[in-house]
């Protein structure tokens, strides 16, 4: 099922600021996500060297948290503040 | 949302002038004694010293603006000061113009002034903003230096 992905800071400037991504009914892990982030040529050279943070409905989480279909879903650089 | 703090993201430049003269009519009547203000100014040149052209400030919306209302709330409830006010700027921002406006009234001094100080310590490190410095050189993504967050670290319990 399609969802949009978010990019914000850096890391949205390479990647644009969405991107959509077929994801299975039950989802699958942060951590599998990026992987398969990276398995695109831009994206690893967008990601690489950088520490990559990840939110799920507006909430950072970890590697180990499931994205599902329907939920928002981004990743970013680390926040430079205000 | 905290009756009396407020906090509101713009990408239209900010007039100091006229969210002090809001602030401060709408204290009136609160028994505030003291009102204090700051504003972040963007500068010309980066901490490197080099000329800066213009700030971009990436932002996430509704994160973003959530994490400004949070902080605003942070600091009311811990300092006790009736009133707050956080005006953020977001987008292409050039030098010398208000990056962000904070006001704190309270019935006395030192809660005002130690508010708006927190205030700013908070929005330093941990509002939802990518801030990207363009200057003759190319472009710069920055982050918290460590000075912003030893400042946070202070009103650390």
């Amino acid at each position: 099922m399609n969802t949009r992905l978010l990019f914000f800071g850096a890391l949205g400037e390479i990647l644009g600021r969405e991107r959509d991504v077929d994801l299975p009914p039950a989802g699958c892990s942060i951590g599998v996500l990026r992987e398969r982030l990276r398995s695109d040529e831009a994206a690893a050279a967008a990601m690489a060297g950088k520490t990559i943070l990840a939110s799920i409905d507006q909430q950072i989480v970890g590697d180990e948290a499931i994205a599902r279909p329907g939920q928002e879903i981004a990743f970013f650089t680390p926040l430079s503040g205000g | 949302m905290t009756m009396g703090v407020s906090s509101r993201l713009t990408d239209q430049e900010i007039a100091p002038e006229a969210e002090l003269a809001r602030f401060i009519a709408s204290s009136a009547g609160s028994g505030a004694g003291a009102v204090v203000s700051f504003c972040g100014i963007a500068r010309p040149v980066s901490g490197g010293g080099a000329a800066v052209h213009e700030l971009h400030l990436d932002h996430y919306p509704g994160m973003t603006e959530r994490s400004l209302q949070t902080i605003a709330e942070d600091g009311a409830r811990r300092f006790e000061v009736d009133l707050v006010s956080v005006v953020h700027r977001c987008g292409t921002i050039r030098p010398g113009e208000v990056i962000v406006f904070v006001a704190t009234a309270s019935p006395h001094r030192r809660a005002a002034f130690n508010a708006a100080d927190y205030l700013m310590d908070r929005l330093k490190t941990e509002a939802v903003f990518w801030k990207c410095e363009r200057g003759r050189d190319g472009a710069r993504w920055i982050e918290p230096t460590e000075g912003d967050r030893a400042d946070q670290a202070r009103w650390e319990d």
